[in-house]
C-alpha cells in the first residue's frame, strides 16, 4: 500500500528537524560534554531511524543506523574524539538531510550510498582500534622517569612561561598542536610536580650506611625510624633524604661516642640515632635526634674564630651555634677526614630544606646529644574541585573546591566570562553565571551547565600572583584558575 | 568585480576567474574562517554561474587542515550546484596532496555526495 503523500512530506519536515538537534547537540557534546545533549541526540536518531524505515526511507535507515554505531562508539570513549569523527558525523547529517530531500524510490543519481556507508564503517572501525586514553585531543600527561633537577627559582620562573604556553598549545588545532606539542611537553616534563611519598621505607636505605660508617669508626649505633608515610613531591623527598643521610652522617661521626666512653658516662654501648615524622597542620614535621654527646659550643667558638665568623671577644655563641655550624665550608675538624670534615654537609642539608619552603633548626644538650628539627609546610597536591567545560575553550576548567557554590549573589559579585578572559573569545558569553562563594568573594562564572564535581591533581603551580596552575584530572591537563586573584 | 578572496592569520583563499577558474585554499581551515569561507563560495557560485562555467579547480594541496564546520561549506556548495539546472551545473576538480592524510578519506566522502560533481587528483 502507498504511503500517503501527505506523510511523507510530513517526515520530510520532521527528519530535517531532528538533523539539525542531532547536529546542535553534537556540537554541545563535543564541546562541553553534555550528557543531557548526548542523550538527546541519541534518542532522536533513534526515532529518526524508526520513522524512517516506516515511512520507506530505506537509504536514510541505513545511514542512521551507521550514525548510531559511530556514536555508540563514541559514546564508549566518553566522546573524546578527534576531527575525524567530528567530520563523519556532520557528513552522515548532511547525507541524510539530502536523502530526505529525494524523492522515495528514485534513483540515487550521483549519490554513492554504498561508497559513503563504506567511509563511515572505517571511521568505525579506526574509532574501535584507537586506546581509550585520548580526551579532548590533548595527550593525556604520563609522568616521566626523572628528570633532571633545575634550581627553584628557576622552576619558578619557567612556571609561569608554562601556564601560557599550555594555554596556546591546548587552544590550537591540528597542525598548529602538533607544532607546539614537544614544546610543551618538554617544558611541563622539566617543571611539573613529581609526586612522591615520604615514609619510612623510602629512608630505611640510610639505616645500612650508618652502621657501616660506625663500624669504620669502631662504633655501635642502630638507626630507628619511625616516619608515617605522606604524599609529598619529588623535590621535598629528596631534601629530607640528603637532609636525612647528612645528620645521620654527622650524628655518626661527631655525636655517637666510641662504646667505651659511653659505657663510662652510663649510657648504652651502642648508640641510638632516631627519625621521627608527624604531619600537623599541612606540615611535616620531622626530628632527626641523637644520645651521644651534643654539640660542643667551645669547639664551635674555636673554630668560627678560625674561620672569621665571630670576634675573639665574643665568649658565648650558644644563640648563634645554628648559624655558625651551617656556614659554608665551616667544620670543627682540623682536618678532613674521609667520613666528614669537608664543611660541606650542613649548608647543603639547610639550602635544600629551604629551597622546599621549610625550615631546619635543633637543639643540643652537653652529654645527651642533639635533636635536628626539620618543617615542611606540605602542599595540597590532590584536591577536590569543581570543572567546567566551557565554550570556546578546548580544555576543562578548574574551580578550587573550597569555592561553594551559592544560590543567592547577593551585591558586588565578580562576573567573569574565562573565554575572554584567556584572550579565547572576543564576543562575550550569553550563558548565566554560576555562583561560588570563598571567604568574603563571591564570583559567577558564565556556564551554560553547572561543573561536575572532580578530584584534581597539581601539576604545574607558579607562586603567587600567578593566576593560573595546570592540573591534571583523571588523564586529562586542565587549568585551575584562580579566581579570587582577579579581584583588585 | 572585486576580488574574491580571505588572508588571515592561519587561511588564505585566492581565486582565479578567467578561463581555468580556480579556487585556492592555503593553511587551516577552522572556526574562525568559516564564515567567510561560506561568504566567498556563496559569491564564487553566483559569478561561475553568471559566467557559465562547466569546471572550477579547488587546489588544496597547501591546505594542512580543514575542520568539520568548514567541509560543511563544500558540501552546502554542492547542495547549491545541485539545485541548478542540469545544463548551468558544474564539476568541482580538486587537486589534493597525499602526504596530507585528512584530505584522502574527507575528499572520497565528499565526492559520494555527488559523484556527478566530484573529481578528486592526486
Amino acid at each position: 500500500m502507498a504511503i500517503p503523500e501527505e506523510l511523507v512530506q510530513q517526515f520530510r519536515t520532521v527528519a530535517q528537524e531532528r538533523l539539525a538537534r542531532v547536529e546542535t547537540a553534537w556540537a554541545q557534546v563535543l564541546s562541553a560534554l553534555d550528557e543531557d545533549a548526548a542523550v538527546l541526540m541519541h534518542r532522536e536518531l533513534h526515532t529518526l531511524k524508526g520513522e524512517s524505515k516506516m515511512l520507506g526511507f530505506s537509504d536514510v535507515n541505513l545511514v542512521c543506523h551507521k550514525l548510531e554505531d559511530l556514536l555508540d562508539v563514541a559514546r564508549g570513549r566518553g566522546y573524546a574524539v578527534d576531527e575525524d569523527v567530528d567530520l563523519a558525523v556532520n557528513m552522515a547529517l548532511r547525507f541524510m538531510a539530502m536523502l530526505v530531500r529525494k524523492k522515495v524510490g528514485s534513483q540515487l543519481g550521483g549519490i554513492d550510498l554504498p561508497g559513503f556507508v563504506k567511509q563511515i564503517d572505517l571511521t568505525i572501525a579506526e574509532l574501535s582500534s584507537e586506546p581509550k586514553t585520548r580526551t579532548s585531543g590533548i595527550t593525556p600527561f604520563k609522568p616521566s622517569t626523572a628528570g633532571p633537577r633545575i634550581p627553584a627559582a628557576l622552576r619558578s620562573r619557567l612556571s609561569l612561561i608554562a601556564i601560557n604556553a599550555f594555554i596556546e598549545y591546548a587552544s590550537a588545532r591540528s597542525l598548529r598542536r602538533e607544532r607546539l606539542r614537544p614544546s610543551w611537553h618538554t617544558l611541563r616534563d622539566l617543571i611539573a610536580i613529581q609526586r612522591a611519598v615520604i615514609g619510612s621505607a623510602q629512608l630505611a636505605k640510610h639505616k645500612g650506611g650508618a652502621q657501616s660508617l660506625a663500624r669504620e669508626l669502631g662504633k655501635e649505633v642502630q638507626l630507628v625510624i619511625d616516619v608515617a608515610s605522606v604524599e609529598a613531591t619529588a623535590e621535598m623527598l629528596a631534601a629530607v633524604d640528603a637532609a636525612v643521610l647528612h645528620l645521620v652522617r654527622n650524628a655518626v661521626d661527631h655525636g655517637i661516642e666510641l662504646p667505651e666512653h659511653r659505657t663510662a658516662m652510663g649510657k648504652p654501648a651502642r648508640g641510638t640515632i632516631r627519625i621521627t615524622c608527624t604531619v600537623a597542620d599541612d606540615t611535616l614535621a620531622m626530628s632527626i635526634s641523637d644520645d651521644g654527646r651534643g654539640v660542643s659550643m667551645e669547639e664551635v667558638r674555636a673554630r668560627a674564630i678560625d674561620f672569621g665568623l665571630i670576634k675573639p671577644d665574643e665568649t658565648r655563641v650558644d644563640e648563634r651555634w645554628l648559624e655558625i655550624v651551617c656556614h659554608p665550608g665551616f667544620t670543627t675538624r682540623a682536618e678532613a677526614s674521609e667520613v666528614s670534615g669537608r664543611g660541606v654537609g650542613l649548608d647543603a642539608v639547610r639550602i635544600g630544606i629551604h629551597e622546599v619552603g621549610g625550615s631546619l633548626t635543633a637543639t643540643t644538650h652537653p652529654g645527651r646529644g642533639v635533636i635536628w628539627h626539620v618543617r615542611i609546610p606540605l602542599p595540597k597536591i590532590t584536591f577536590d574541585a569543581h570543572m567546567f567545560r566551557l565554550p570556546n575553550i578546548a580544555f576543562p576548567i578548574i574551580l578550587d573546591g573550597a569555592w561553594q557554590p551559592i544560590n543567592d549573589p547577593g551585591d558586588g559579585a565578580l562576573i567573569l566570562d574565562v573565554a575572554q578572559m584567556l584572550g579565547l573569545s572576543e564576543q562575550r558569553s550569553a550563558n548565566p553565571p554560576r555562583y561560588f562563594k570563598r571567604d568574603d568573594k563571591v564570583i559567577g562564572i558564565l556556564s551554560d551547565q553547572p561543573p561536575k564535581a572532580v578530584s584534581a591533581r597539581r601539576l604545574i603551580a607558579p607562586p603567587p600572583p600567578a593566576f593560573a596552575e595546570v592540573v591534571i584530572v583523571e588523564t586529562t591537563e586542565s587549568l585551575l584558575v584562580h579566581f579570587d586573584r582577579q579581584y583588585r | 568585480m572585486g576580488e574574491l578572496a580571505i588572508r588571515d592569520l592561519d587561511f588564505e583563499a585566492a581565486t582565479r576567474l578567467d578561463a581555468t577558474p580556480e579556487l585556492r585554499l592555503v593553511g587551516s581551515a577552522d572556526t574562525a574562517i568559516v564564515k567567510q569561507l561560506a561568504a566567498l563560495i556563496e559569491e564564487l557560485h553566483g559569478r561561475l554561474v553568471s559566467a557559465g562555467v562547466r569546471d572550477i579547480v579547488v587546489d588544496i594541496r597547501s591546505l594542512e587542515f580543514m575542520n568539520a564546520s568548514c567541509f560543511n561549506v563544500l558540501v552546502n556548495w554542492l547542495g547549491l550546484i545541485h539545485e541548478l539546472e542540469p545544463h548551468q551545473r558544474y564539476r568541482l576538480h580538486f587537486t589534493t596532496n597525499h602526504s596530507i592524510p585528512w584530505q584522502r578519506r574527507s575528499l572520497h566522502t565528499l565526492s559520494c555526495f555527488a559523484t556527478d560533481l566530484v573529481v578528486v587528483e592526486g
